[in-house]
């Protein structure tokens, strides 16, 4: 095999792996919708102390990779005292309706 | 001893329930397609189907008896003011049926494992059924873990079909949308998702697999309609003027103020824009837009229901009737009036549109949309016409042109809290909202009129 195969062939696990590690499945996300106005929205609505926040504030791999990587860094206790169940749902939602979602949503 | 009884009686019917609810154990899978899961959910539920199989939920149409005429109609053969016709475009309507594979006329309505049971039982709000496949789920769904996630149906569910019909959020009824997926208590104070939170079943009270509810065109004969009275009795308020008012005004008339809360309703779908390249003038793309494949469409929220008297009945176009192109023709509407003792003013959404008809017939045209061959494909009338005529089996001159319709659908839900609901001067005095002389007074009846 020479060298050009084989970076192919690590090009493409590569990106497979990419895309299956990072994009949420399974949530449900118009029950995602109601908790993010619920849970979210205090903090995060225009002027709020959070900052603006709606799901074309960001891209659909970046929301994943928020909720993966970067919850128990966010201030105060609310990603604690939201279940596995309702993050996912919220992380559906927001992934469903990015920036770079094929429906993108202001409201939220 | 006796003691000792109860308690293991108790202990097991606790466990019975929390064993029936939990079906994770009962199913396995892999499933091939989703009539394995229908078949996996037969083998305990064995009546689920037999009963559903007699619902409209599955057959969509029932006897009954329509101006006048004994009939058997339902939205299977039925003309709306929205994509017009099921018949020839079934691909894509049965994203909507309860069921499998209805593609065309010869789907089998016997055929038990075509039930599908998911669309309504899945928790997860992962399943989701293909609009380009005759009411096949898509690809994509993990039929697995909705089956052994399933439960009672829940708001959700519902509304997948009944906040979605007509092409988008809230088109049809104005009074149903998916903000009723978790609504505030000023949205609804029934379905408040933090207050009352009652799921459809509370009021549209479910017996083996029937759900009651009576849609004004689907049921003229107003069979099985729910009331407020199921719950509240028929005299309610403290104050005997308000309980005086009940007797010919409906609850909904003063405590439903607006529709389409939140999410705006299609008010009108003019067709016959559709076909062209060019977008018309006056399209800002939020109230009023357009796409070659529909025509124009006007979408508003927040509105102040139309006024009429309502007996419970109501009248119907049927395929075939007659039309008068100059003047709006009418394909849903309550009767009664001021003279009908059982009638009451009731609010509604009157739903404009502009339709393609027979220029010689004088009658509606049972358009073909969806397919290859289709209007949504070759934005050609004329041919769309002709194939979706040749289905319905009409007579057609070959002569096309639009001619105005409109529909009232009942408002029902998104009532609002007692402190919202209409107040004396929002009908009665000098900037009052009710038309009295369409309602058949002589002026105002504050003024004993
Ligand atoms: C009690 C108030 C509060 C609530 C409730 C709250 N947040 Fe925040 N959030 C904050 C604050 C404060 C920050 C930090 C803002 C900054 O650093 O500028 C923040 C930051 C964030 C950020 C990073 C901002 C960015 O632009 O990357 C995200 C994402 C976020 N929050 C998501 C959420 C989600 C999702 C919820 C609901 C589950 C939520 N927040 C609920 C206060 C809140």
């Amino acid at each position: 095999m020479n060298w050009k195969a084989f970076l192919m062939i690590g090009l493409i696990l590569t990106a497979f792996t990419a895309t299956s590690a990072l994009a949420i499945e399974g949530g449900n996300a118009r029950k995602g919708k109601h908790l993010f106005k619920k849970s979210c929205k205090s903090c995060h609505d225009s002027g709020g102390e959070g900052g603006e926040l709606t799901p074309m504030s960001k891209t659909m791999s970046q929301w994943d990779r928020y909720f993966k990587k970067k919850t128990d860094d966010h201030p105060g206790e609310v990603f604690k005292t939201i279940s596995d169940k309702d993050k996912k749902d919220i992380n559906q939602f927001l992934h469903d309706s990015a920036a770079d979602s094929p429906a993108p949503a202001t409201c939220g | 001893m006796k003691k000792i009884l109860l308690c293991v009686s108790v202990a097991m019917l606790l466990s019975i329930t929390a064993y029936a609810t939990d079906h994770s154990e009962f199913i396995e899978g892999p499933f091939a397609d989703a009539t394995e899961v229908t078949k996996t959910c037969l083998e305990c539920h064995e009546d689920a189907a037999i009963d559903f199989m007699k619902t409209p939920h599955w057959t969509w149409e029932r006897k009954q008896v329509a101006n006048g005429k004994e009939v058997t109609i339902g939205k299977k053969n039925l003309l709306n003011n929205y994509c017009g016709t099921v018949s020839s475009n079934e691909v894509h309507c049965m994203e909507c049926h309860a069921g499998y594979g209805w593609k065309d006329k010869n789907f089998d309505f016997t055929d038990k494992t075509r039930v599908d049971c998911l669309v309504c039982h899945d928790t997860t709000g992962t399943y989701h059924k293909d609009g380009d496949n005759a009411g096949w789920p898509k690809e994509h769904v993990n039929l697995e873990e909705v089956a052994k996630e399933v439960g009672l149906p829940v708001r959700q569910n519902c509304n997948s079909c009944h906040a979605l019909g007509g092409g988008g959020n809230n088109a049809k009824n104005g009074d149903i949308s998916l903000v009723l997926d978790y609504p505030d208590r000023s949205i609804d104070v029934h379905m408040d998702a933090d207050g009352n939170d009652f799921q459809c079943q509370e009021c549209h009270k479910t017996e083996d697999h029937y759900i009651p509810g009576a849609n004004l065109q689907t049921s003229p004969d107003g069979f099985n309609a729910i009331s407020c009275e199921g719950c509240h009795d028929a005299e309610p308020h403290e104050q005997s003027r308000l309980n005086a008012h009940a007797k010919r005004v409906a609850c909904q008339t003063c405590h439903i103020p607006v529709y389409a809360k939140e999410d705006p309703t299609q008010m009108d779908w003019d067709w016959s824009t559709g076909g062209k390249d060019e977008s018309p003038a006056g399209i800002d793309g939020k109230i009023v837009r357009y796409k070659k494949t529909v025509g124009t469409q006007t979408w508003k929220a927040d509105q102040e229901p139309s006024y009429a008297w309502f007996n419970g009945k109501a009248g119907i176009y049927l395929v075939g009737d007659k039309i008068d192109p100059k003047v709006p023709t009418p394909l849903a509407w309550p009767l009664g009036d001021i003279n009908d003792k059982t009638a009451k003013i009731h609010p509604f959404k009157i739903h404009t549109g502009k339709q393609i008809y027979d220029t010689k017939n004088n009658y509606l045209i049972t358009n073909h949309i969806y397919g290859p061959d289709a209007f949504w494909t070759t934005a050609d009338w004329a041919l769309s016409a002709k194939i979706g005529m040749e289905t319905s089996g009409l007579p057609y001159s070959g002569e096309y042109g639009f001619a105005p319709t409109t529909m009232h659908w009942r408002i029902d839900h998104m009532v609002a809290p007692a402190e919202e609901a209409l107040g004396c001067l929002d009908c009665h005095g000098d900037n009052g909202r009710m038309d009295w002389a369409a309602l058949g007074y002589k002026g105002d009846p504050i003024d004993g009129k």
